[in-house]
């Protein structure tokens, strides 16, 4: 017992010495992250930096049509701030989408509107860059998509009616009777929101969004900043270890005494990080409405329990690549991996279910399930946490016996 | 020239004898191409849970709309409300969507301009772009019954078509010119078709993720250089030629790992034209090359640059267009090399200012004095 | 010929460890440095072969001052230091190319002074596996791959075993016999029988030793400040 309490405090000194570092930089994420979030809360940044997409749209702005299918995509979100539209000539929307400054660019043929009169489509073509589609340009696409509908039906019925008029009416000018249905389903387009009421019945024991990406946010940070450890544990060497082991002080006390300084050092952080977290978050303006009443004391446990988890698993993958290279970007595959698949990026429920039931089972999923119940109130399940810190422990306590035998 | 290719071999020999490194090389490919696997299977944006418990002819065929359609909305059938209501409780739907008995009224009260309750109720949690998105897709699952309910008031009240013509009437001539051909077409630049039912989106997101992860190696290559500097492996090296050494170890880590993005990119069916994106990962890694290099001076100790990695990270995933573009913080964006190089997969323009970019860097990165390096 | 060193001063910031270090030496010689645990002997060689900028001082050598210029430098003074900064994951031989032109790193193994130094037994072993002396032995060949005229020893025989040592020092007889310099720091009794002239480091600067082989005398010498 003494020489394992010896042990932690050399190595609690090791640890000690890449903490100011960690520390100052870490200030500087959180103060980086605070800024991007005052920005936006604040709205200061220009429009652009609130939009998920911005779509040039190239056509006769004058067109009465145009302009149907045009006010209908804008009134999709009534703050306009998400999906902005605007009209441009071809040659700058095209430069505008292969420089990414707009997600799409939708084409209306000159005549579109004519050509629809006679029974023909000259169809609007939706453009977006070569490659795969992000998600603003799906969104975008998809809102398209919906319009595009609406489109369809209206000229149905502008034909049928002009049909009829034709056949049964020729005193009546068909022009007139167009103008006055197009009038009519142009009010009809504009108050399509009147189709559906919304109930919206508030987030009782669910996680609001922004609850939702705050623990995101919390995760995908504990996970990254195993990174920051590479250079105390590439500095380890076997002779020491197997020294060590050859003087009775074996697999277990070593990886017991290393992982104790370790786990303090991502505690500390994630509590300096935290705090300062917390302070810029307050000042920012940021809403999350799971945290307006609650001190940031409360959540101290449940972080204690996700760096436990973690740290034990960068430090399982300190065990597997030792050196510096391998460590490094093994922490990074690791985290990159799970922090998507487990939601901090898109919410879990956007993936297949295959994913979803995988990302469920990870260290990660793991995380973000606690903290989304600690979030809302509820005690979460900490076993799950606990259970895969024990696992890696004993896995790294596993393979130093293996390699200090070798 | 051949002893740069002396060296440039024995590095790079020596990066490949170790058996993590080449364990991860091979675990980057093959996540990728699990990834775009899984992502193939069904997934959606939204889920709603979709309730129709009733008789009602227009209900009934909204609500088949809404079950065959291929978007990012995915439509659950739930037998009654409450059930609905629960899901969207319990998390297990992000919105409950319920049909009403009166739909086919409530549409026709709102095509003619009267008050109407709505034909169909929609719950949530909270509202967000998604859901409004999705609330797009029901309006145009609604439309075509409101369009039909409008066009035969319009026939009666302005046209004289009598009250009780028979439906057929009205239908055959709202059906003269049913409008088949699809009025928009999407596709990319290139002229190759956009899949909007597809989970492209998912997989999208996986050349900045490789991006990131080639800025990391070269950063990581840094912080193993500080270690052979410490161990003056490199010490009889003369001067002249040690102040280009840290950028050909660097080389030696980041190309064979550009190899394994390159792999990643096909497996995931991302990759591009061959030979872009061959010349674009040559411009790309001499970049990071010089970046790491450049990080590794100003960061002045390998303490300082693991300090820096995560932050590094955190900023390259937020700022520059993996998951969506958000043109934040702007003069940042300008110093990571990975905004540079994804929008330079479709962008001329971002190849040069890429390779502006490591010019600007390279200059620094070999002018400032490494720490303890002889002057 | 003469190799001069001429009032060689570093300091460590407010700490002046070489406080005009100045003494001659000749082709063919060996010259021992010797010194308490930080009196700077290491500093001296790692001044003299270019690793740390002196704040003063000349490295005088055929007419040149080494010191200022590199090229000649690094063409004429080879530096072993204490430790055996080899790579690891490589072979012996691959260690070795790094440093040699592939017909010079032949003719070397073949007839020259790796043959000398014995390194064409474990060519093929991986530099980790390989024992003491042999890393050593390969240190100094990766070392002299550029036909240095002087070789700066920081202590080359420390942990080695009596074979080893013996084999080394074999190898320095013959470069001084070849007219090479050695400036060699060390605490090691037997490499200073070696020498032909020794010079002791206390309080920053080099004062002529008589070494007579009585390790007691050098001990109380070593003690004094």
């Amino acid at each position: 017992m003494r020489r394992f309490f010896v042990y932690f405090v050399l190595q609690c000194k090791r640890a000690a010495r890449i903490l100011p570092h960690t520390l100052l930089i870490t200030a500087l994420l959180c103060a980086a992250a605070a800024l991007a979030g005052t920005l936006i809360s604040t709205g200061r940044a220009n429009d652009e930096a609130n939009q998920i997409a911005v779509v040039a749209v190239v056509g006769d702005e004058t067109n009465p049509y145009v302009r149907i299918g045009v006010d209908a995509l804008e009134t999709f979100d009534s703050s306009r701030e998400e999906i902005k539209f605007r009209f441009m000539d071809e040659q700058t929307a095209l430069r505008e989408l292969r420089a990414g400054r707009v997600s799409a660019m939708m084409y209306l043929p000159d005549d579109f509107v004519e050509a629809l009169c006679r029974g023909e489509v000259h169809p609007i073509r939706f453009l977006t860059p070569e490659g795969t589609a992000g998600l603003d340009t799906l969104l975008s696409a998809e809102l398209a998509d919906a319009v595009a509908k609406l489109m369809t039906e209206t000229q149905n019925a502008q034909y049928g009616a002009q049909m009829y008029a034709m056949d049964y009416l020729p005193e009546v000018d068909p022009y007139e009777v167009d103008n006055e249905l197009v009038d009519r389903y142009f009010a009809m387009v504009l108050s399509r929101h009147r189709l559906f009421s919304v109930q919206t019945v508030g987030l009782a024991d669910a996680l609001s969004f922004a609850g939702y990406y705050f623990c995101g946010l919390v995760v995908a940070f504990l996970l990254l900043t195993g990174m920051s450890a590479v250079p105390l544990m590439s500095a380890r060497t076997a002779e020491l270890e197997r020294t060590l082991r050859a003087r009775g002080f074996g697999a277990p006390g070593q990886v017991a005494g290393e992982f104790a300084a370790y786990y303090l050092l991502m505690l500390l952080l994630s509590l300096a990080a935290g705090a300062a977290g917390w302070f810029l978050l307050r000042r920012s303006g940021l809403a999350i409405p799971e945290l307006a009443d609650s001190a940031p004391a409360a959540l101290v446990p449940a972080l204690a329990a996700l760096v436990l988890c973690f740290a034990a698993m960068q430090f399982f993958l300190y065990e597997l690549a030792p050196g510096a290279l391998s460590g490094a970007l093994a922490q990074f595959l690791c985290a990159a991996v799970q922090a998507y698949v487990c939601g901090c990026f898109y919410p879990y429920s956007f993936f297949p279910e295959t994913l979803q039931r995988l990302g469920a089972a990870l260290p990660a999923g793991a995380a973000m399930r606690y903290l989304s119940a600690r979030l809302r109130g509820t005690s979460g399940q900490v076993s799950a946490l606990l259970a895969w810190a024990l696992a890696f422990l004993l896995l790294s306590a596993a393979v130093r016996a293996w390699r200090c035998r070798r | 020239m051949r002893r740069f290719f002396r060296w440039y071999a024995l590095l790079t020999k020596r990066l490949l004898r170790k058996p993590v490194f080449l364990i991860l090389l091979c675990c980057v490919p093959l996540l990728a191409g699990a990834m775009a696997l899984v992502a193939k299977q069904d997934s959606a944006v939204v889920t709603v849970a979709l309730v129709c418990d009733t008789a009602d002819p227009s209900a009934l065929r909204v609500r088949d709309r809404l079950l065959h359609s291929d978007s990012l909305v995915r439509c659950t059938e739930y037998a009654t409300e409450a059930e609905g209501r629960a899901a969207v409780a319990q998390s297990r739907a992000d919105a409950a969507w319920i049909l009403r008995d009166s739909t086919a009224d409530e549409l026709q009260r709102f095509a003619s301009g009267r008050g109407t309750r709505g034909a169909v109720l929609v719950v949530e949690r909270e509202d967000t772009v998604f859901l409004r998105l999705a609330r797009e897709q029901l309006a145009a699952a609604l439309y075509p019954e409101a369009s039909m309910a409008l066009f035969r008031s319009f026939l009666i009240e302005r046209l004289n078509v009598p009250e009780d013509a028979p439906e057929e009437f009205f239908d055959r001539y709202y059906q003269t010119k049913i409008m088949d051909e699809p009025i928009i077409v999407f596709s990319h630049l290139d002229g190759s078709a956009l899949d909007t039912g597809g989970a492209e989106h998912l997989v999208a997101p996986v050349r900045g993720l490789l991006a990131v992860l080639l800025v990391l190696t070269g950063l990581a290559s840094a912080m193993y250089y500080c270690e052979d500097a410490r161990r003056e492996t490199f010490l009889r090296l003369p001067a002249a030629r040690r102040r280009a050494l840290p950028l050909l170890c660097h080389l030696t880590a980041l190309l064979p790992m550009a190899l394994a993005v390159l792999l990643a990119l096909w497996a995931a069916g991302l990759l591009g034209s061959l030979l872009r994106e061959l010349g674009l990962m040559l411009l790309y890694c001499l970049a990071l090359s010089v970046f790491s290099e450049l990080v590794r001076k100003l960061c002045r100790s390998q303490a300082a640059l693991g300090a820096a990695l995560p932050v590094l990270t955190a900023a390259m995933l937020a700022l520059c267009p993996i998951f969506l573009d958000l043109n934040l913080l702007a003069p940042v964006r300008h110093l990571l090399p990975p905004y540079y190089y994804l929008n330079a997969v479709h962008s001329d323009t971002y190849v040069w200012q890429l390779a502006l970019f490591t010019l600007c860097a390279a200059i620094p990165a070999l002018a400032i004095p490494g720490r303890g390096e002889r002057g | 010929m003469t190799g001069q060193i001429r009032d060689i001063q570093k300091s460590y910031g407010a700490h002046a460890v070489l406080r005009g270090v100045s003494f001659d030496a000749e082709y063919g010689e060996a010259v021992g440095i010797v010194g308490a645990n930080g009196s700077g002997k290491s500093t001296l060689l790692r001044v003299l072969a270019g690793v740390l900028k002196p704040q003063g001082g000349q490295f005088l050598w055929e007419g040149s001052d080494l010191l200022r210029s590199r090229p000649a430098l690094e063409q004429t003074v080879a530096y072993v230091p204490q430790g055996t900064p080899l790579i690891d994951e490589l072979s012996a031989l691959d260690n070795l190319r790094l440093w040699y032109a592939p017909q010079a790193l032949r003719a070397s193994l073949e007839g020259g002074m790796l043959r000398e130094l014995g390194v064409q037994e474990f060519l093929k072993t991986p530099a980790a596996q390989l024992s003491g002396g042999m890393r050593k032995r390969l240190s100094i060949g990766c070392a002299i791959a550029r036909n240095p005229r002087i070789l700066l020893l920081d202590e080359p025989t420390a942990a080695l075993d009596l074979a080893a040592r013996e084999r080394l020092l074999d190898y320095f007889f013959s470069f001084r016999a070849r007219g090479g310099l050695i400036l060699l720091a060390t605490h090691d009794l037997r490499e200073l029988s070696t020498c032909s002239r020794c010079f002791m480091l206390r309080a920053g600067v080099a004062e002529p030793y008589v070494f007579d082989g009585d390790a007691r005398r050098l001990a109380t010498e070593l003690e004094k400040p």
